[in-house]
């Protein structure tokens, strides 16, 4: 028990900071423990019994020593690294026990969900924010192409990496944020810069920047002036100029993950500021929830005998809350099933919605007469279509224009069984 | 002295523990394990050797030496980091001991749960409450009696530099001179704060646990007024 304890600490650590936070952990462990506890013990292990005072006085030797060195330099560097790895390891600590809860909440949650279907306003909230927390994602795998990629938006092409990583990992900025874990983990660097710009004056103050070979002191019971010899001072030198490089190493690099989390935030600000730009124009409608639509399979049994193209300006407002209202019933039955069939599922119940749309539009020609919409609908209308292709295009699907899947999906139709 | 293998026994009644429990847990082994470890025993490490005397007769240091230092910070800080940390064995053993009987009446009924047994956490209620309180209790009066023990014997937490002595063999009052007695005050202070930070810690746990503990007992009394 020396300082493995400590190092096996800070390794879990790793899981649980980002990039920069990971290099100033290497740093940490490799230069100032290591250092410590090497040159430390072989160093400094004759530091008192070589202190040699020009005196025979007994006791003289002890006392000049005490005062030359009240605490020696290697018990400083062990507090310093003590107090300097305290806040991560509380910071870790709080992580490991909030996602262990959030987890909790989650696996309650998605139970309760399974008993009753969410109402549809909460859905359609849910909507924006899932879609920008799987483009975000896709970053998390791979931190460092944060690093250096000059366009974030440019990387959210690519398909959702698997998240079936062993530990789980809650490392990177975005992945902090989204566990809500921001505002400690900024506390924690914090804290840490302080501590450590503490120690530092601390040193300059205790030690200055060099170790002189002699020492005079006039303590009692020394007969008068003595001249008190230090051993190794070149050594100790060197040793303590390396440390204060070291340390404001540590420092630079608090600053610098600091500013990468500004920056970054900053810059995720922005980015969530224009798509809710664009996305607020299409959702300021108050869909009401008292639709009374067919359910999803009946119109199959239709039979047709021309088929219609859609063009999206026309469909009228009453058949997109009917397809609204059908997804929104569809939605329950999804949360029992993996993934891949949900999206499937999804997939599939699109189509159905074209073709119900398609039906209809037959149906409502005949009967409806004032259906003509105004145009701000119509452009809701066409941005509803939109989204829901911006759902398949973010399962992996090939993104189509929704008349182009309309017209294939009845062109289909009509070659297929029908009764 | 074998510091893994109690930090191995402790780690295991972590599971047990509240939030605050293992905040002291890790504030037992990072503040004051590992600096006794790895600076303190190393401040202590000449406490003998050059602790000088004014004087050329042989075996007046050795006396001098025993006189002002019977037990050594060391040894004492060693004593009560083993004493404060006993008493969550205790917890440790109690939950042994419910799994067994727990295990006795599964295996009658049915065999997967065996694997749940070991994993599950017991909610701190009924007797287990009572031992983690006890535990708690006996944490801190060992605690408040080793700092005690050490403010009584060293007459407070500061190592003076000169102690005067005037044992047999050495001839009249002879000046004794302590090794390192600054970074020595640092350490007994800093080591006294963590101590008294550790009784923090299980204050706080203990109202916590009380405060639980009452809670709970008013549920289930309005639960049969209604």
């Amino acid at each position: 028990m020396s300082w493995s304890f400590l190092t096996r600490l800070l390794e879990e650590i790793h899981n649980h900071s980002t990039f920069v936070g990971k290099v100033w952990l290497t740093v940490l462990i490799i230069f100032r423990i290591v250092l410590t506890a090497v040159g430390g013990e072989s160093i400094y292990s004759d530091e008192q019994a070589k202190f040699t005072c020009n005196t025979k006085q007994p006791g003289c030797d002890n006392v000049c020593y005490d005062a030359f060195a009240p605490l020696s330099h290697v018990r400083f560097w062990v507090f310093q690294i003590i107090m300097i790895s305290t806040p991560s390891i509380m910071y870790m600590g709080y992580a490991i026990h909030k996602i262990a809860r959030s987890s909790e909440d989650n696996r309650r949650k998605h139970q309760r969900l399974r008993k009753r279907p969410p109402p549809h306003t909460r859905w359609r909230e849910s909507q924006p924010l899932e879609g920008v927390l799987e483009e975000e994602e896709d970053d998390d795998a791979e931190p460092m192409i944060y690093e250096d990629a000059l366009d974030v938006q440019e990387a959210k092409v690519d398909p959702v990496s698997s998240t079936g990583k062993d530990p789980p990992k809650h490392d990177g900025r975005r992945k902090i944020m989204q566990q809500g874990l921001m505002r400690i983990y900024v506390f924690q660097l914090m804290s840490r810069a302080v501590f450590e710009i503490a120690f530092l004056a601390g040193q300059y103050l205790l030690y200055g920047f060099r170790v002189s070979p002699s020492y005079v002191c006039n303590r009692v019971p020394c007969p008068h002036r003595v001249d008190c010899f230090i051993s190794r001072p070149t050594e100790k030198t060197i040793f303590l100029l390396i440390m204060y490089v070291v340390s404001c190493l540590c420092l630079v690099l608090n600053v610098c993950e600091m500013l990468h989390l500004g920056i970054g935030t900053f810059r995720d600000t922005l980015q969530m500021k224009r798509n809710r730009g664009r996305r607020s124009a299409s959702y300021g409608y108050p869909f009401s929830r008292n639709i009374t639509s067919s359910p999803p399979g009946y119109n199959l049994v239709m039979k047709t005998d021309k088929p219609s193209r859609i063009p999206n300006s026309l469909i009228p407002h009453e058949q997109n809350m009917a397809n609204v209202a059908q997804e929104q019933q569809c939605i329950s039955p999804d949360e029992n099933i993996p993934s891949d069939l949900a999206s499937l599922h999804r997939h599939l119940r699109v189509a159905q919605e074209q073709l119900d749309m398609a039906f209809q539009t037959y149906q409502t020609k005949n009967t409806q007469q004032t259906s003509r919409t105004s145009s701000p609908v119509s452009g809701g209308t066409v941005a509803e279509q939109n989204r829901c292709n911006t759902v398949q295009e973010k399962q992996g699907a090939r993104s189509r224009s929704a008349t182009d899947k309309a017209a294939t999906i009845v062109k289909n139709v009509k070659t297929s069984v029908w009764i | 002295m074998s510091w893994p293998a109690l930090y191995a026994q402790l780690v295991g009644t972590n599971r047990h523990s509240t939030s605050l429990g293992k905040v002291w847990l890790s504030v037992l082994f990072i503040f004051r394990v590992m600096v006794l470890v790895v600076a303190a025993e190393s401040v202590w490490g000449d406490e003998q050797s050059d602790f000088t005397c004014n004087t050329l007769q042989p075996g007046c240091e050795n006396v001098c030496y025993d006189q002002f230092f019977p037990v050594s910070h060391i040894r004492l800080w060693s004593l009560q980091l083993v004493f404060v940390s006993t008493p969550t064995l205790l917890v440790s053993m109690y939950v042994a001991y419910r799994n067994h009987c727990d295990k006795r009446r599964i295996l009658q009924g049915q065999e997967e749960e065996l694997e749940s047994l070991k994993k599950r956490r017991l909610p701190i209620a009924g007797a287990l409450w009572w031992t983690y309180l006890c535990s708690l209790v006996f944490k801190m009066m060992f605690e408040g009696g080793f700092m005690y023990a050490l403010y009584v014997v060293y007459d407070g937490f500061q190592m003076p530099r000169l102690v005067q002595c005037d044992q047999w063999p050495c001839p009249n009052l002879v000046d004794c001179f302590v090794s390192r007695p600054t970074e020595k005050t640092i350490f007994t202070i800093f080591m006294a704060t963590a101590s008294s930070i550790c009784m923090v810690l299980n204050l706080a746990e203990l109202a916590y646990l009380v405060e639980e503990g009452t809670g709970r007992e008013e549920k289930p009394a309005a639960g049969r007024e209604r």
